[in-house]
């Protein structure tokens, strides 16, 4: 049995468990009256991309020997549970099986805090969530032509792997495609579900701004809610521009009219979308397919009802010298396009959490997958008022601990100085919290890379955090931290300093572990 | 001279957005006039497709499943009023729209080169054309006018194919009515963009390879400019404009603005991309220059207006001073006009004007596309290619163009990297002996004629290839024997038919384009002296880091040459000057890590390279005396270790780690659909 994660006296403990590319955050608290060993635990997230396994020592980890080891570590009673977005890579483990059963029956959990995106009475996040789901019904229904011939493997590969985190395995899919009223048998819907049976008390939906509040059980920890936000033009905001912007990255913004394409996709069931042309100027395309043109030309009548047959289906050639040219799938390309703003888009709604500790004030904060939108709202808020205000400046100036955004990606880690009006990095860690701040990335950088042609972490980002940290960044892709060099430009550590991150972290076969000391 | 008359078509002058308005009656429509010479069509025959000589519209619709009726241009019916008349319900008037407006920018290529316009081969790649008798000839290329269903349209150089989708109108849009169709095919700047996308392409296919963050917006603003300035080839729209303006082009004017249908059904409220200025608070608001602009900014698309943007002022600056006299003599001396209706004959000269700077302008931009370096090119580049080229053809700067170029560039912030001194002298690039004196190369060391690729002063063009083969090391004749062996045009090719200019055949002129690169190749390599090597920043000595692709033909570094262009030009005494234009490429492997960059440098790499750098030289070299006459440079040669730390960080910081792709997708797209993701992102960086 694993021995149970035990609280410092005063701070908190993070786990962070290596099940691959993903987010799983186990938190201790030290519990009022109880003490280190008796903590308040705190769940974020629990999922990976299928494949993004890690390999210790020659073995493979399995995300089934990191969810034995968060039962073990919190005995099986979790006080509280967050999910942050609906996305496989921070949902999945709570459907993960073993022997058949859910793992996760055998957890207790006591409170589950969802964002107020998830909130059914709520007018705007149920018009939302209805715009989400018809993407992706449009989405799923694209992925059954992606099979047809000519379209370009990149697109197909896009569709599928953004779908695959928004929608979950390809059986799932096509179920879902089959029958959109089906929505609840995708994984991430049903994570979600069985979390919200299983919680002993709510779904509580957190929004930014509301005041913050204590978790109950600790010695006045708060919880501070920064996102995502209720602006609709934020939450749409997904990319950074100029200054915000860690350089060299090309930035992308998606906007365009997509409705088009839904009609394609979702009229006429699949007998051909309504041309937007009378039917006098049309020969549907498979009498042209099924034409076959005399070798010679015999006639000008014949040139003009063969010229498709003979340019584009290439009818009366016994080479096909141009098929190479043909377009047949190229415009479902606009399918990968939708795909990845769907994906960006929901990335946004993170719940973007602030956990402030009691004695210090020192802060530590969880944005799930926020993009640009979501770090842009930050700026506006603040808590309390008079001289008890603290704005988000404020809070973040406190900030010791970042676990990094989006595995690291380049639109989920913003840019800017402390003077800048938006939330940034420059705003994290000031005066004396600046000595200890330390982050964790959730990625895995080669399999993001090689298999995914993700760039994850940005090379860019990566390099500000480490510097940011002065080398205190744990990764779950790297076996050891690595005491930095002056020479590496990153700002020297002092014996001290690396001898208290050394006694405060773990590098351990299934988790990376740090503690922020309260005091 | 031919005597038979031009084919005339008609076409919406700007989209059916601006056609629509009411004010805009007078400019909806234009007649374009395409030269029988360049479309031999006979007349007696049906002209389906359209399907001519250089483009075939294929309109093939898979998302709605049918094709549309090709349109026959020859039915005496169309024959005898410039075709179908502008409408939007009909896909055949589509058809010929998209065919007019790419045959006339190609018609407008041709004319300011001297040359006839070729795409890009299907594959360039000379070790994969050994067994094609056409060497990837691309006779035409291919237009869909409704092959997608979103806001979008590309070039796609794997399918030589322009690819135009169509999308309804936002609900929140306030001028245009939601829910109708928007055909970007009907969008004269799209359909002119596009197709500057595959006539650059054609020319300087690794400008399609991002290695720093100019090379695509080069080819976003540079078809942008030429959709701008096309503009102003139509009389009749730009006297409507004047008019509209008052003479003063700065104005807001539908001439500035690109592809006012597309950006304004996008909801961006009105043009996509904006070269003049922004509507501030309902004010319409000249945009000023700004020197550091560029350096805010990463996106293609954001970089590329800046270079419209400055391009723009270079003609504004042109126009005002050619017209400063008219509107002297207009006022009395005063030089400011009196409110309200301009007369009608000032109306007229000034047209006449801006036409004319116009052309010049854009035959001045598209000059430069000779003078770039091959790979890895930049504004500044851009810049001093615009420079020399002008330069070369007036060495005297008579009226001041190119002092409204420099002003223009510089107070946009571009300018040649490391520059101390930005000043004509300093952008045009160097000729040979400039190169040889900066470098301390004592040429004196040397017989006379160092830099003479062919030393045989009688050599005439038409006994050129001859002779080419005459001075060539032994080795390297037997290797060229080999590469020209099966190309089997030898009598077309045994006169000098790069030289015909307008009149060559197109796929001839590949084939001969094909056949010059293999002769220059093997020149390059019968030089003696390493120091010309080391002027033209190759590199071809064996110790250089193995992470530099090697030629299995020579075992030393590889040297690409993928065609060989002739520029002519009028000297100052009339005669024609013709250059050949050589363009000389290298790659190395380069790797993120530095350890493995190292072992790479060594040879002792197995892994798959992180990025592909490229360097290299253009050469302009004299057709008469094979003399080396200018030396046009990328920034650093091959094996220099900055170039590849530049390279690096240029490519790590992208995000996602692809080397020819440019965009933002996590997925690799296609790298030949680049293009596609790249306008698939269109107005990026534009937010905010």
């Amino acid at each position: 049995m694993t021995r149970r994660l035990k609280a410092p006296a005063s701070g908190v403990t993070v786990r962070m468990y290596r099940q691959g590319q993903g987010d799983c955050f186990l938190l201790a608290f030290p519990r009022k009256g109880a003490g280190r060993n008796n903590p308040v635990y705190m769940l974020i997230d629990c999922g990976y991309m299928g494949g993004s396994q890690f390999t210790h020592d020659g073995d493979k980890i399995d995300i089934r020997d990191c969810i034995e080891d968060l039962i073990g570590a919190t005995g099986g009673f979790i006080d509280y549970v967050a999910v942050t977005h609906e996305h496989l890579d921070h949902a999945n483990g709570f459907n993960v099986k073993k022997d058949g059963a859910r793992m996760f029956d055998g957890i207790e959990i006591g409170h589950l805090f969802l964002a107020w995106t998830e909130d059914g009475d709520d007018a705007f996040a149920n018009d939302l969530r209805a715009r989400f789901n018809d993407q992706l019904v449009a989405l799923a229904m694209a992925e059954g032509k992606l099979d047809s011939a000519g379209v370009p493997s990149g697109t197909q590969n896009t569709v599928r792997q953004l779908l695959e985190i928004e929608m979950g395995d390809a059986e799932e899919r096509r179920a879902f495609a089959a029958d959109p009223t089906k929505i609840d048998g995708l994984s991430n819907k049903m994570a979600l579900k069985f979390l919200r049976d299983t919680a002993n008390s709510g779904p509580e939906f957190l929004r930014p701004g509301q005041a913050p509040f204590e978790m109950a059980g600790t010695d006045g920890a708060r919880v501070y809610v920064l996102g995502p936000p209720r602006n609709e033009d934020m939450l749409l905001s997904l990319n950074p521009t100029g200054d915000e912007e860690f350089k060299f990255g090309a930035g992308f913004g998606l906007d365009g009219e997509t409705s088009a394409f839904h009609m394609a996709m979702t009229d006429g069931q699949g007998q051909g979308a309504i041309s937007p042309f009378a039917n006098r100027y049309r020969v549907p395309e498979a009498q042209v397919f099924a034409q076959s043109v005399p070798t010679a030309d015999d006639g000008t009548l014949s040139e003009i009802a063969n010229y498709h047959a003979r340019y584009y289906c290439e009818a009366d050639r016994d080479e096909k010298i141009n098929e190479w040219r043909r377009i047949d799938g190229d415009w479902l390309g606009a399918a990968s396009k939708l795909a990845l703003r769907l994906n960006h888009e929901v990335n946004n709604t993170s719940l973007v959490l602030a956990f402030e500790l009691p004695e210090t004030g020192k802060v530590l904060l969880f944005t799930g997958d926020a993009q640009r939108g979501n770090w842009m709202s930050w700026g506006d808020l603040s808590w309390g008022c008079g001289a008890g205000q603290t704005s988000a400046k404020d809070l973040l100036g406190r900030c010791v601990f970042y676990k990094c955004g989006h595995h690291g990606s380049h639109n989920a880690t913003l840019n800017g100085t402390f003077d800048s009006p938006w939330a940034n990095l420059s705003w994290f860690a000031q005066g004396e919290f600046a000595q200890e701040f330390v982050a964790m990335i959730p990625v895995h950088g080669d399999w993001a890379v090689t298999k995914k042609k993700w760039n994850h972490p940005l090379p860019a980002i990566d390099e500000a955090l480490m510097k940011k940290a002065r080398g205190r960044v744990l990764r779950n892709d790297l076996d050891r931290v690595k005491r930095p060099k002056s020479a590496d430009g990153h700002g020297k550590l002092t014996d001290d300093e690396w001898q208290a991150f050394k006694d405060q972290s773990v590098e351990a076969r299934l988790y990376k572990q740090y503690t922020v000391l309260d005091s | 001279m031919s005597l038979k008359p031009s084919r005339r078509l008609s076409v919406f002058a700007f989209d059916p957005s601006v056609a629509s308005k009411f004010a805009n009656k007078r400019i909806k429509t234009l007649t374009i006039s395409l030269p029988w010479e360049m479309e031999k069509q006979a007349e007696d025959v049906p002209f389906v497709g359209p399907r001519g000589d250089y483009l075939e519209v294929i309109d093939y619709d898979p998302s709605s499943g049918a094709f549309y009726k090709p349109v026959d241009l020859n039915d005496a019916r169309l024959r005898a009023c410039s075709g179908l008349d502008p409408a939007v319900d009909n896909p055949q008037f589509h058809q010929q729209m998209v065919y007019a407006v790419a045959m006339n920018t190609i018609a407008v290529f041709e004319k300011a080169l001297g040359r006839v316009a070729l795409w890009a081969p299907r594959d360039w790649n000379p070790k994969d054309r050994a067994d094609d008798p056409d060497k990837g000839f691309v006779q035409r290329l291919r237009i869909y006018p409704h092959a997608l269903r979103e806001a979008n349209a590309y070039y796609d150089p794997s399918k030589k194919a322009l690819l135009f989708g169509y999308f309804h109108v936002g609900p929140e849009h306030k001028t245009m009515l939601p829910g109708t169709t928007v055909f970007t095919c009907l969008s004269h700047d799209i359909i002119v963009h596009e197709t500057c996308h595959a006539l650059l392409d054609g020319m300087h296919p690794y400008f399609a390879e991002s290695s720093n963050a100019d090379v695509l917006a080069l080819h976003e603003g540079f078809s942008d400019i030429v959709a701008i300035l096309q503009h102003f080839s139509h009389p009749e729209v730009l006297e409507d404009q004047i008019a509209k303006t008052g003479g003063d082009l700065e104005r807001q004017s539908l001439l500035g603005a690109l592809a006012q249908e597309f950006g304004e059904a996008l909801g961006r409220g009105h043009a996509l991309r904006d070269a003049l200025g922004r509507m501030v608070d309902g004010q319409w608001q000249t945009i000023e220059p700004d020197n550091s602009a560029l350096e805010r900014t990463n996106s293609p698309h954001a970089r590329g207006a800046i270079l419209v943007a400055a391009v723009f002022r270079t003609f504004l600056n042109i126009y005002r001073d050619r017209v400063a006299d008219l509107l002297r003599i207009a006022s009395n001396g005063r030089g400011i006009l009196p409110a309200g209706e301009l007369d009608p004959d000032l109306r007229k000269r000034l047209a006449n004007e801006a036409a004319k700077s116009a052309r010049h302008v854009l035959q001045m931009c598209i000059r430069a596309l000779d003078y770039c370096p091959p790979v890895d090119v930049s504004f500044g580049d851009y810049f001093r290619a615009l420079v020399t080229a002008d330069h070369d053809l007036y060495p005297e700067d008579k009226h001041g163009y190119r002092a409204a170029l420099i002003e223009a560039f510089t107070a946009w912030g571009i300018r040649p990297q490391d520059a101390q001194i930005v000043s004509e002298n300093t952008l045009v690039w160097p000729t040979f002996q400039e190169a040889c004196a900066d470098k301390g190369v004592d040429t004196s060391e040397f017989a006379k004629d160092f830099g003479v690729l062919v030393r045989a002063p009688q050599l005439s063009p038409e006994n050129a290839t001859t002779a080419l083969a005459n001075v060539m090391d032994g080795r390297v004749l037997d290797i060229v024997a080999d590469l020209v062996k099966g190309l089997g045009k030898r009598a077309v090719l045994s006169r000098n038919s790069l030289a015909l200019g307008l009149s060559a055949d197109r796929k001839t002129e590949h084939l001969d384009r094909v056949y010059y690169a293999e002769l220059f190749w093997g020149l390059i390599h019968s030089q003696k002296h390493d120091v010309l090597f080391d002027l033209i920043g190759i590199d071809l000595t064996d110790d250089a880091p193995l992470s530099i692709r090697r030629s299995k033909k020579t075992g030393s570094p590889a040297l690409q040459i993928h065609s060989v262009r002739m520029a002519s030009r009028v000297a100052d005494r009339g005669q024609i000057e013709r250059e050949y234009v050589v363009e000389l490429v290298q790659s190395r492997a380069g790797f993120f890590d530095l350890d493995e960059q190292t072992r790479a440098d060594a040879g002792k790499s197995d892994h798959k390279p992180d990025f592909i750098a490229r360097s290299g030289a253009t050469l302009l070299i004299d057709a008469r005396s094979f003399q080396i006459r200018r030396i046009i440079r990328t920034r650093g040669a091959i094996s220099d270790d900055t170039v590849m730390a530049r390279h690096r960080a240029f490519h790590q910081g992208r995000t996602t780690r692809v080397s020819t792709a440019f965009d933002g997708l996590p997925e690799t797209p296609d790298p030949a659909s680049a293009f596609a993701a790249l306008h698939r992102s269109a107005g990026q960086g534009d937010a905010q």
